[in-house]
Formats: C-alpha cells, structure tokens, sequence
C-alpha cells in the first residue's frame, strides 16, 4: 500500500500506524452515524496521507543526493588516482630529463675539454663549434672560428690533397683520416692527424661534419729524429769497425809482410772479436729500425724453395765440421712461388737455423721441413740439441736473453736473434712457436700466409 | 800495353780507409786513385787532360757531396758516363739504394760486411764483363 521507498523504518512504521487507525476510526464514525466525528477524522487521515507524502519526497530527494554524492566521491576518487598517477609519472619524466640532461651536460664537458682539437661545421663548413682546443691549438679565438671555415687554419696542403679531402667526406660521405699541416694565427705551421666524418640523417644527407684532430709535430719530430739517429749510428759505428776488418784482412793476408805463428793466432783473436763486434752493432741496428716501426715489408714474388737451398747451402760448412746429420725435408704442395719479402724471410729462417746447428752437439741432428697447412706455409726446424731449460722458455723472445745452458756454453751470442725473428714474423702476419726439453732438443715452427705477406711501406729494411 | 794496370778511382773520406783500399788495390794488382773528397774527384775528372778510371769505388757518405749527387754528375756528363760504380757504404737505406742504383750504379754493398777482397772481386767482375 505504502510505497516505503527509502522511508527510514519508523518513519515508515508511525505513518502506517497512523494511517490505518484513522482509517478504522473514520469507518468507526460513519457506520456509528456521527457526522463530526466521521469528518474530523476523515481530515486527520488526509493531512497524515498528505504529510506522509512530504516525507516520502523529502526522502527521496534526500537518497538522490546521497546516490549523487557517492558517485561524485567515486569519480573523484579515480580523478585523484589518475592524478597521483600522472603525478608520478611526471616526478618519473622529469628525472629522466634530468639524467639526460646531466648526460649531455656530462658529454658536453668531456668534448668542450677534450684534450684534441674537435671541430663541427654544417655540410658547408661553416664552423658552428668548436671546443676549447682548438682555440689553444690555432690561436684563434672562439668568435673568430665560429661561423669560419677550417680552411682558416688550414691552406698548406695542395689543391689536389683538399679536393680529395672533400669528395670522401662529402660525396662519399666515408670518414677521412690523414695527416694535415695546418697554420696557428702567429704562423706555426704544425702536423695533425686528422680524422672527419661526415654525421648523416636518415635520408642520407650529411648535417654536420665533425672533425678531430691531434697534434702529432711532437712525434714526427722524434720519429725524425730516431730515424736520423739510425743512420748516423750505422754510418758512425761500422766505420771503425771497418777499419780495424780491413786491416786486419791486410795482415791476416800477409800484405804487410808475413807474420809468425802466434801473431797470426793474435791477429785472428782480434777478427773474431771485431766480427762480433759488427754482428752486435747490425743487430742493434736492426733492433732499432723494428722499434722505430719503420721496417719496411717489400713482398715479391719468391721462389722459397730455391731461399731455403741457398740458406743451407751457406750453412753446409758449419753443419760438415760438427758432423752433424741435417735433412731438409720439402713438401711437393709447397708452391714454386710465394709473395715474400725474401730479405725478412732469409733472416729469419736463417736465425733459427743457425740457432739449431750452433746448439746441438757434434753428431747430433737437425731438420728443416717445409710444407703447408690450411692456408699457411710452414718451416719447422727441429734439433735433439741441448734445448730451452723450462725456466728460460718464457724469455726466449726477450731482448738480450739468452738461456742459461747455453750462455755457459759459448758467450758468442747476442741474445738479440729471437727478439729480432719474432718481431719480423709478426710484422709479416705470421706466427712463431716451439718446444722444447733441456738436452732432448727444440722445435720451432714459424708459419706465413701461403696467400703472401702484406706489403708495408718503411724507410728502412734490415742488415744482413 | 796488354798489361796496363786498371785505374780504379777512391771517393773515401776516412784517411784510414782510403789507405787500406789504395794498399789492398796496390797488393791486386791495380792502379788506386784515391780522393778523400768528392769535389776534387770531380775536378780531377772534368779535366780533359787526366786519365780517366776504370771503375769508381765510391763511399754513399762523403763530407762535401752524397754519393747520388757524384753519380750524377758522372752519368749527366757522357764522357763519363759509362764509368762503373761500385758504392760501398755503412748504411743502407733502402730508399738511398733503390735511388742510386736507377742512376745506373752497379752495386752497392755495405762495407762493415766485406771482406776487401770481395770488394775487389766484384769489381773485377765488372771489369771483364764490361
């Protein structure tokens, strides 16, 4: 009957109460014919039903807005959660900005401060930076580079050498790498090296060029002067050494009359301390020119087989007078030509020959095989002489080292020969490697590309 | 003159060198000509009036002119021209070898490493194949 809807409980109980009792006592009042009666409470239950529909409204109107404000809290609730979320997001956001900001702050600093030269231009060259080497090495002051060309400190290469320059970087768009001289503001003319790469977008197109630059004057100078030292060493060492071969050739000779038994004994002395003497300076020599990384590598076509034949045949002497049993074994795959640098190759082989014969007893053996592996041409020289003790093994390759069975052997040695073989093998692209047992004997094996060796361009070759 | 001896000229600036050459050519059989410079070598040369060598020992590192600029001289002037050099020096470069021996030298042989009888050896050589 009641339509309670959202009616608190007594309300709703009060108003039924109420209702029905006027109900039943306006029907009480009728069928009991009193008229004033019947009217008054006819009245009452209207004004209840009337009040009660007040209430029903009232509360209806009071559980909209309740309904409404739990929505609105639930809206808000996510609003806030969004927020916080965002907020979160942003505190995230701005400390990865932060950190790369700190990076490139990082970077900038490293580059600005770099100790070589760093220059970046647009595809024009027109400068847009440069770091604060530059302005030390050039002279020239921030402002006047920026918006300039390098050519500003540049000019002292020839036309040909910066149009090169210029087709790599910019229409090859490949990186250039060389040595420049450039020209500080008070005139000096200084050596970079020089390295530029082009900084290309997605579409190909160069957006910067970004050269860095080293002075190297300093270095050439030295090399210079090492190279100079060499040659003055060479020329100021052998002369005296010339001198006293030749005279004493001249009296070994008898060219100034003949001398008896025990001065030629002395004189003989003396020739082989002075051949010795030559040996060591040839070595330092050679050692000096492979430390000046100046060895030149001239490959050409060799026929090694006809090398080996020519070392060993240098060698029979030495190899007959110690009766030692030498058998030269040589692979048929061996080809009859190979790009060599025949002088390295020579001395080399040579060394380790000689190394081989010189260390093992009269009687004992020595061989030399040459074959090939895979792509590699292999010598491999084997004794059953005196051997590496386990101890000098890991110095054999050290400058003046020489093992400590053999220096109480003979003391003709310069220690210098290894140092000198390993240095040209791998200069060459090669390998060298032994084994070996004290008084069971040694193997070397020394291999090299059977494709050739690379040619390298130096100003100075070895001495025999 | 079936027998005459061969003139081999010296360009040698170390006094002690120069005699142990001229002695060791004296001994073979030669005629030495030593010069401890190479201007009067070239002086004694352009000279019309003087006898020319049959061969030039020469040293690459002389105090008034580099082994290249006297075999130059030597092979621009086509008188004498056809003069065999042989040049023994102490340093070998290879760039200063390559140059001297396409100026047409006949050798070049490093002296700490000869005997100066090999040196001897080659030039002869090179006088009868000449």
């Amino acid at each position: 009957m009641l339509d309670k809807k959202n009616l608190p409980k007594i309300i709703y109980s009060t108003f039924t109460v109420l209702i029905l009792s006027q109900i039943l006592m306006s029907i009480y009042a009728i069928i009991s014919l009193i008229p004033v009666l019947a009217v008054v409470h006819i009245l009452t239950l209207s004004f209840t039903v009337l009040l009660y529909y007040f209430f029903l409204q009232f509360y209806e109107n009071l559980d909209q807005n309740t309904k409404l404000t739990e929505k609105q809290n639930k809206e808000l609730t996510e609003t806030k959660d969004k927020l916080t979320k965002l907020l979160i997001e942003l505190e995230e956001e701005k400390q990865t900005t932060e950190k790369q900001k700190n990076e490139l702050l990082k970077l900038e600093l490293a580059i600005e401060n770099a100790s070589d030269p760093i220059v970046i231009t647009d595809p024009e060259a027109k400068i847009i930076y440069v770091n604060k080497a530059v302005e030390l090495i050039t002279g020239y002051a921030r402002n006047e580079l920026i918006g300039a060309k390098p050519s500003l400190w540049g000019r002292q290469m020839s036309k040909e050498f910066y149009e090169n320059l210029w087709y790599t970087i910019k229409t090859k768009k490949n990186n250039f790498h060389g040595l420049i001289s450039n020209k500080k503001r008070d005139g000096t003319v200084y050596i970079a090296d020089v390295n530029i790469s082009p900084v290309i977008n997605n579409e190909g197109e160069v957006l910067y060029f970004v050269g860095i630059e080293r002075d190297v004057t300093q270095m050439k100078e030295t090399d210079r002067m090492k190279t100079e030292f060499i040659s003055l060493a060479s020329h100021q060492l052998r002369t005296p050494l010339s001198t006293i071969k030749w005279y004493l050739e001249m009296l070994m000779d008898g060219d100034a009359g003949k001398m008896n038994k025990e001065q030629h004994e002395f004189i003989t002395y003396i020739n082989k301390a002075n051949e010795r003497m030559i040996e060591l300076v040839n070595s330092l020599l050679n050692v000096s020119k492979i430390e000046s990384g100046k060895l030149a590598i001239d490959p050409a076509p060799t026929d090694i087989v006809g090398v080996i034949d020519e070392i060993v045949t240098e060698m029979e002497r030495r190899i007959k007078e110690k009766k030692l049993n030498f058998t030269l074994n040589i692979s048929k795959e061996v080809p009859n030509s190979i790009d060599l640098d025949q002088k390295l190759v020579r001395q080399v082989i040579a060394n380790i020959l000689t190394n081989s014969v010189k260390y093992t007893p009269d009687f004992g053996s020595v061989n030399l095989d040459l074959y090939t592996d895979k792509d590699q041409l292999v010598f491999k020289v084997t004794d059953n002489g005196y051997g590496i003790p386990a101890k000098d093994q890991q110095k054999i390759y050290t400058k003046f080292h020489r093992g400590e069975n053999i220096a109480k052997l003979d003391n003709d040695g310069t220690g210098l020969g290894l140092y000198l073989v390993r240095s040209i093998v791998e200069a060459s692209g090669g390998k060298i490697w032994f084994e070996s047992e004290e008084n069971k004997g040694t193997t070397f094996w020394v291999s090299l590309p059977l494709a050739g060796v690379t040619a390298k361009k130096g100003i100075v070759s070895l001495d025999s | 003159m079936a027998n005459k001896k061969a003139t081999i000229m010296i360009l040698e600036d170390e006094e002690l060198l120069l005699n142990a050459i001229k002695k060791k050519l004296e001994v073979s059989g030669f005629n030495p000509l030593g010069f401890l410079g190479a201007q009067a070598a070239v002086s004694y040369l352009q000279n019309e009036a003087n006898e020319l060598p049959d061969a030039v020992w020469l040293d690459y590192h002389l105090k008034d002119m580099d082994g290249l600029a006297f075999t130059k001289i030597l092979k621009d002037t086509p008188r004498l021209s056809s003069i065999p050099i042989v040049v023994v020096s102490n340093s070998a470069n290879d760039e200063t070898v390559k140059n001297i021996l396409a100026l047409g030298v006949n050798k070049y042989i490093l002296k700490a490493e000869h005997r100066l009888d090999d040196i001897i050896g080659v030039i002869e050589n090179i006088l009868e194949t000449e």
